[in-house]
């Protein structure tokens, strides 16, 4: 039997001299292997969505008004994280800075993403003045170090939470402009682009549904990390008393709170810095796993 | 090369410009008539007026913007609310301050950043990588103001090894007195010099010249310190540069934690007192100091590195 018949006599679809693949959940386990810091970093945020979400039915305590008798108590089985100057429950009122801590930063990533994916966007495809303007305002805003001009748009709105995150979406943004612009720039000269304007697609669908789909991925994964550093960084505002203001339960308004104390009660400062470091943690893993899986995937 | 030189710093015109139209423009973002602002509450209806008169608050806002670059170039930020002095001398007084901060912090995390990071490309997927590997991201998490009270209360109070707060008087002492304060900076700065240098070193082990240098003979040490961490440390002239913004930013929140007597003590102060002009000021001077630092690094880079050739 010579080559080209032994090839035709081939069955393409005789599926039983194949290897037989896998069960299911061999293969699951087999990816999980290969996901790991993924798995790790995505349980640890749920986790921490869960605490955020479920906080008030841990804890039988209330997080803004304190037994005056209680002050300053030591960690104990009744208070896991003692007591602050107030007789409030540390453990209590952090479950509680969860959800605003989760909220704010996830929200002001979000939205930082969005803008700053779509201005990138149109500032690469579009070019011309529009670009240049986009880009200059871009250039202006990361030639200042990225806290202290926050520090300074919040100088002209004033403390408070919402101030917090206008002022770190106004800063915020540029990064994911940037990330979408260098993509967007070289994905613009593929042929698959193209494609689309052969066959009459208009400039939005080419842009929304070809063109960002495929660069939106390292702005994804850097959004993640970026949650990690924008929590550390809306705490550090409320440690200097820009942020959240009291009685409100925020991480950094705690630790600020637990300074004067912190040679007498050390417990005040200490496990909200714990529980920020962790969260930032959690999303800093999650990120990596991400990127790795993305990567992957390629 | 000298083409180089001259448009990078032919560069800096424009960003100046970008960065005093910001500052410039906040002040009129806040509610209000800005000298009201800019003079504080206590302000008489005579000082309103003299200012409106003296930066053309009348006119438009393009010759308001011009009489304050005037003003910026000249060297008058204007007079602070609080400190009843002008803004240019409390900074002339702070900047030093800041800027031994701000060295010291560098020099800290580069002694931290690049042998953590030849160990940990040297050792890839063995324990000391997973370690440091760990423990860089520990120090990427961690809020700093926050690591800067369990110091202050376990290496000043606990132990009496360092100052806690303070600057001292003279020089000697001023050094002394950053130690813990720059160590803290350089905490949550290293993470990101391990992380690049860690990648760059790896790409340079599995180079060519680098299995050349092995195949003839020579000692993995050598081989290692002669070619891949000299090489490596170029990078991380830029590195340093590109996250001098980020050191900046911590030296701002620990400067505020130590009390020390700096240009981010400054800007959270005013920030505190609605001390307009202090704050405007002491923005700029940080991000003049973060512009001037990129150039410096850039051109750095540029002449330490014979392969680099800039269009």
């Amino acid at each position: 039997m010579d080559e080209a018949s032994a090839i035709e006599s081939h069955d393409l679809w005789d599926t039983q001299s194949l290897p037989a693949p896998r069960p299911r959940h061999l293969r699951l386990g087999a990816w999980a292997r290969h996901h790991v810091t993924f798995l790790i970093g995505l349980s640890l945020v749920l986790v921490l969505i869960l605490l955020a979400l479920l906080g008030p039915f841990f804890t039988q305590y209330d997080p803004d008004n304190g037994m005056i008798e209680a002050s300053l108590a030591a960690p104990s089985a009744a208070h896991l994280f003692g007591t602050d100057a107030n007789g409030r429950d540390m453990f209590t009122r952090v479950l509680y800075g969860a959800r605003p801590a989760l909220a704010v930063s996830v929200g002001c990533v979000a939205i930082s993403l969005f803008v700053g994916s779509l201005l990138g966007l149109v500032a690469a495809y579009v070019g011309g003045i529009v670009g240049t303007l986009i880009m200059r305002l871009v250039d202006i805003v990361i030639s200042f170090p990225y806290v202290v001009l926050v520090i300074a748009v919040l100088a002209v709105l004033g403390p408070g939470r919402l101030s917090v995150a206008v002022a770190i979406v106004a800063v915020d943004w540029t990064a994911y402009s940037r990330i979408i612009y260098g993509q967007v720039l070289s994905a613009r000269e593929r042929e698959y682009v193209e494609a689309c304007r052969a066959v009459g697609a208009s400039d939005a669908r080419i842009m929304l549904r070809h063109i960002l789909p495929n660069v939106a991925t390292p702005a994804l994964v850097y959004a993640t990390l970026d949650v990690s550093q924008v929590i550390l960084l809306m705490s550090a505002l409320s440690f200097l008393g820009l942020g959240s203001q009291a009685p409100a339960a925020d991480w950094g308004t705690m630790i600020n709170d637990g300074q004067t104390y912190i040679y007498s009660a050390w417990w005040i400062s200490t496990f909200p810095g714990l529980i920020i470091m962790l969260t930032g943690t959690s999303f800093a893993i999650f990120g990596d796993g991400l990127a790795d899986w993305l990567d992957r995937r390629r | 090369m000298a083409s180089f030189l001259v448009r990078r710093v032919m560069s800096l015109i424009p960003v100046g410009l970008g960065l005093s139209l910001t500052i410039f423009l906040l002040i009129h973002l806040i509610p209000g008539d800005p000298a009201q602002v800019m003079l504080g509450i206590r302000a008489t209806p005579e000082e309103i007026a003299r200012l409106h008169h003296l930066w053309h608050l009348d006119g438009p806002l393009w010759t308001q913007y011009g009489y304050f670059l005037r003003r910026l170039l000249t060297g008058d930020l204007g007079d602070s609310v609080e400190y009843q002095m002008p803004v240019r001398d409390l900074l002339n007084s702070r900047v030093q301050e800041t800027l031994l901060l701000a060295a010291l912090s560098t020099l800290l995390s580069v002694a931290l950043g690049v042998p953590l990071a030849a160990v940990s490309a040297v050792k890839k997927d063995r324990w000391p990588d997973h370690l440091i590997r760990v423990v860089t991201l520990f120090g990427f998490t961690m809020p700093s103001f926050w690591i800067a009270l369990l110091l202050m209360l376990l290496l000043g109070a606990k132990l009496r090894w360092l100052p806690i707060a303070g600057y001292g008087d003279t020089f000697s002492d001023h050094l002394y007195h950053l130690i813990l304060p720059s160590f803290v900076v350089a905490l949550s700065v290293f993470p990101l010099i391990v992380r690049t240098l860690r990648a760059g070193m790896l790409e340079i082990m599995g180079m060519d010249y680098v299995k050349t240098a092995r195949a003839k003979g020579l000692r993995r040490r050598t081989v290692l310190f002669r070619h891949v961490v000299r090489n490596a440390l170029i990078p991380t002239i830029a590195i340093v540069g590109v996250n001098m913004g980020f050191l900046l930013g911590g030296a701002v929140v620990i400067e505020s934690v130590f009390g020390l007597p700096g240009v981010g003590f400054l800007l959270i102060d005013g920030i505190n007192h609605r001390d307009y002009p202090l704050v405007q000021a002491g923005a700029l001077v940080l991000a003049m100091v973060f512009v001037v630092v990129n150039l410096v690094t850039d051109i750095t880079y540029t002449l330490a590195d014979p392969r680099i050739r800039h269009r």
